[in-house]
């Protein structure tokens, strides 16, 4: 996921630096503001541990391998703002030092994979460790879950990111200036690899090193549980970790995370399935998408499922709903929505697990 | 009058008593040995005169001023307390976290509110004095444990402390770095308070004059290094010395070992028969 | 049974990785110390200069001028006495590799005018997919052989200062030059448990037992680096740290900087003219 220098115009990349900035800036004032030396020291070791975490291929069932960006931990060890510090840091010295990411693509390397990847790790895992206590097993799942959800929304992102090169920026004669596929075949191709991969391994770095950390220095975590509630005591022998729940839910994940990609090409251009059997709209979508003719035989999965999905977006939708580059946007927010709406469900799943269980208990 | 006033000072980490109740004194110009096994609680003990660690219950007094979160906010004393007190940590690795040896040496005069000028020159006198010229420029991770250890040193140094805490300022060095850090210390004296926590029995006789041994984390004897290393008993029960067993030529024999040289009675306990003896060689 | 590779392949390739990263720092030390034309400039004129190239080169729609941009680099490889050897290796390929894997089915997927049809297959490719890959691809080798530049002719120290220069705040330049000096000491702890590991190791690593040897090294890396932060943090405070940062800038503008200064701005003249 570190985009090279070359892949993203100029305009994009200061686009990216300038999203980037106020997050660093308020993340630079929070820290001089609490002033809590011992963070120096601590985000910086841990920033090389995220360097190391990249490095490392991580085995996946099925005998591949993964590489993992390590914001899952980071961030539930240090809190959004500081993990953002760590991994910008991190991605500064592989950009700098070994020339591995682009320098003029920095900021956006640092916008999905620091900014967003921190923000959608912490989003996640408070929503679903909740008020758990520090030694909990929700707050594993909770981990595990933030990690593989915010690699793959920063994936996301840097899919949109390639996506929208060809379309912005080309010659007269259509050849493409930059990055030089559009959004219909950057973002399969990244969340693939990210949904299965880099996902899992982070998925499961975030995991383990969590419940590693709920062995051995259990405090660490009440930086980002403040509510936590001190039962800790009570629930210790929880720690022993019952993966179980978390690979189901995992696998409900995965089965789902597909269908919210084509609900996102989807709602790309807010044609019902209908309208690639005409051919004067085929037309239109074709020139929309940068003259890709789209398939003239649509899978019949497609036509069931897109039925599903455009069900909340009519066609009496006002015209600019079908501007390309407005469905971009709204598709990745289609898609980011659903993947919360999934973590709601979660939480409360299993919050409600944990209630029954404890219920079951006394 | 006492520099150090250390009054049944107790330190707990999570499960562990480190220090329990501990109670002894150190005077200005002395020098002090603090001896123990791994785990005796002289590290602990080290950070609490340095005032990184609190102690819990009891006090720790500095120059009269007991040392605790507190008195170490008010920015005077705390800025006064860390000029006269330096501290070389055991692991060299932890306390060279600049990016060149001088970065490492700037650091300390540069919180002190020095002026550039001066600390560009002393950084050039020290490095001078304890050898290090060469490695003015040079990165952390590309010196030698030996180095990493001067350089250590020589960072504390910088800010001229009246008081030098040690923690195992020999281990893991090869004989030669081991004496030149000696001689260092040695030549370092000079009406300077010097606290060395050690295992390393050899080096007691040049570095104090005083020791107070360690054990679980209470003071189990204090005196001269001569009358310490001299009780065997206490040596052996604090686990500063182990039953050694060893060859001499075809003989197996036991004896304390004493981590410091020494001569002792050979009376074989047993014998290994040599090649040369066993049957059918002849 | 061929599957040993797979299932040896995860540590090995780790450790390589690893081993490929002291090397690359091992190998910029030595270039960033030859008597070279850029190992003598300010590393705030290369830091500059290195920007402007590189934004030249991909902010261009004009590919002679990111060939420009290109072949100026060759020239300062030359002067910096830095290797082609290593360039090609280092750099080159990688990217070609890379960038080329990624470029190559834009020929087939860019719609456009079709110049050839591959034998065969019958894939159309297109003018403008030519194009599109190769623009690519130019842009990313001179990019990166514009940030290797710096990367092997600046001594990571020089680097880290000049960053102070462009504004950065010193708790960031602080933190980033912790985070370099800490990883070079995680990687060789990293290194040196993969090698005990491997070494160890006789048979096969069924997927799980390598999962949980991954999870098992990472989980002491990570008390480590914590445990190290711990301990950093003391001996700062030992030695007068309250939080407030304060480091020595030491750096002269000398003649040649001046003129090099003034030759960069030059150049980004040019290219915004050009463009």
């Amino acid at each position: 996921m570190h985009i090279p220098d070359g892949y993203l115009s100029p305009a994009t990349c200061a686009a990216m630096f300038a999203g980037a900035m106020p997050f660093w800036y308020v993340a630079i004032q929070r820290l001089k503001k609490v002033l809590n030396a011992r963070l120096v020291p601590r985000i910086a070791l841990l920033s090389a541990l995220s360097f190391v975490i990249m490095m490392f291929n991580i085995p996946l069932p099925g005998g591949t391998t993964g590489h993992a960006v390590g914001m899952g931990i980071l961030t539930v060890l240090l809190g959004p703002w500081a993990s953002m510090l760590a991994i910008s840091i991190a991605l500064a010295i592989q950009a700098l030092f070994f020339g591995d990411g682009g320098i003029t693509c920095f900021g956006a390397n640092c916008f999905n994979m620091a900014v967003v990847g921190s923000f959608v790790a912490y989003g996640v895992y408070r929503l679903i460790s909740g008020n758990a206590s520090l030694a909990s097993p929700r707050r594993i799942v909770a981990a595990a879950l933030g990690g593989y959800i915010a690699i793959n929304v920063a994936a996301l992102f840097a899919s949109i990111e390639f996506g929208l090169q060809p379309m912005l920026f080309h010659t007269s004669d259509g050849a493409a200036l930059y990055a030089p596929y559009p959004l219909s075949i950057s973002i399969p191709a990244m969340m693939i690899g990210h949904l299965t991969f880099a996902g899992l391994a982070e998925l499961v770095i975030s995991g383990s090193l969590v419940a590693y950390v709920q062995k051995t220095d259990m405090d660490l975590l009440r930086v980002t549980a403040p509510s936590a509630a001190d039962r800790d005591h009570e629930v210790i022998e929880g720690a022993a970790v019952n993966l179980q729940p978390l690979w189901l839910l995992l696998a409900v994940l995965m089965v789902l995370s597909p269908l919210g990609l084509l609900a996102a090409g989807n709602a790309w251009g807010e044609w019902s399935s209908e309208d690639f059997k005409n051919p004067e709209v085929r037309k239109q979508i074709a020139a929309a998408s940068h003259n890709v003719a789209p398939p003239e035989n649509i899978p019949s999965t497609f036509e069931k499922l897109s039925q599903v999905w455009t069900a909340p977006m009519p066609d009496y939708a006002p015209a600019f709903v079908r501007s390309p580059r407005l469905g971009y946007i709204l598709s990745s927010i289609f898609g980011s929505g659903l993947i919360l709406l999934f973590c709601f469900f979660v939480s409360w799943l299993t919050g409600f697990g944990l209630r029954m269980r404890r219920r079951g208990t006394a | 009058m006492n520099l150090f006033d250390i009054q049944c000072a107790s330190y707990r980490y999570r499960e562990v008593q480190a220090l329990d109740s501990v109670t002894f004194s150190i005077k200005r110009g002395e020098r002090v040995a603090i001896l123990g096994a791994n785990g005796s609680g002289k590290s602990t003990i080290l950070r609490l005169l340095d005032g990184l660690y609190f102690a819990q219950s009891g006090s720790v007094c500095f120059d009269g001023r007991v040392l605790n979160e507190e008195s170490l906010r008010d920015e005077e004393f705390s800025f006064e307390f860390r000029r006269r007190v330096g501290f070389v940590f055991q692991n060299p690795d932890v306390q060279l976290f600049s990016p060149t040896v001088f970065d490492e040496l700037a650091f300390g005069p540069l919180q002190m509110h020095w002026p550039k000028s001066k600390i560009i020159e002393a950084i050039d006198s020290m490095l001078d004095r304890m050898n290090l010229l060469h490695l003015k420029h040079r990165v952390p991770h590309r010196l030698s444990g030996g180095e990493k250890k001067r350089v250590a040193l020589a960072s504390v140094l910088m800010l001229d402390p009246e008081v030098l805490l040690l923690d195992e300022p020999t281990s893991s060095l090869d004989p030669k770095s081991q004496s030149q850090m000696i001689e260092f210390l040695q030549e370092f004296q000079g009406g300077k308070t010097v606290v060395t926590a050690t295992h390393d029995l050899e080096i007691v006789g040049d570095i104090a004059e005083r020791c107070i041994v360690f054990e679980d984390g209470r003071v189990a004897q204090t005196g001269t290094p001569s009358r310490i290393l001299g009780d065997e008993l206490l040596l052996r029960r604090t686990s500063l010395i182990h039953e050694h067993r060893h060859m001499h030529g075809f003989g197996v024999h036991k004896h304390p070992h004493l981590h410091k040289f020494h001569t002792h009675p050979h009376e074989p306990i047993g014998r290994i028969k040599p090649l040369s003896e066993s049957p059918g060689s002849s | 049974m061929f599957r040993r590779k797979s299932s040896f392949g995860f540590l090995e390739k780790t450790i390589a990785n690893l081993g490929e990263i002291l090397n690359h720092a091992d190998q910029a030390t030595l270039t960033s110390g030859e008597k070279g034309m850029l190992q003598q400039l300010d590393p705030r004129v290369k830091v500059g200069g290195a920007l402007v190239l590189i934004v030249g080169a991909v902010s261009t729609s004009d590919l002679w001028v990111t060939g420009a941009v290109f072949l100026f680099s060759i020239l300062m490889i030359a002067l910096s006495r830095l290797s082609f050897r290593l360039y090609l290796e280092r750099t080159w390929l990688g990217v070609l590799f890379f960038t080329g894997l990624i470029a190559l089915p834009a020929i087939f997927t860019t719609p456009g005018v079709t110049i050839f049809h591959l034998p065969l297959l019958h894939w159309p490719i297109s003018s403008q997919g030519v194009q599109s890959a190769w623009r690519l691809l130019a842009r990313a080798e001179t990019a990166a052989t514009v940030a290797m530049l710096l990367i092997l002719t600046t001594p990571w120290t020089h680097l880290l200062k000049s960053l102070r220069f462009f504004r950065l705040p010193v708790i960031i330049v602080t933190i980033l030059s912790m985070t370099h000096r800490y990883l070079f000491l995680l990687l060789h702890l990293t290194q040196n448990f993969l090698d005990a590991r491997s070494s160890r190791k006789v048979g096969r690593w069924s997927p799980s037992q390598q999962r949980e040897l991954t999870a098992s090294i990472l989980a002491v890396l990570l008390s480590r680096s914590l445990q190290l932060s711990e301990e950093v943090y003391l001996a700062m405070q030992s030695r007068g740290f309250t939080g407030e940062i304060h480091i020595l800038d030491e750096f002269c503008f000398r003649k040649r900087d001046w003129l090099s200064m003034m030759i960069l701005t030059t150049i980004a003249v040019l290219l915004i003219m050009l463009r």
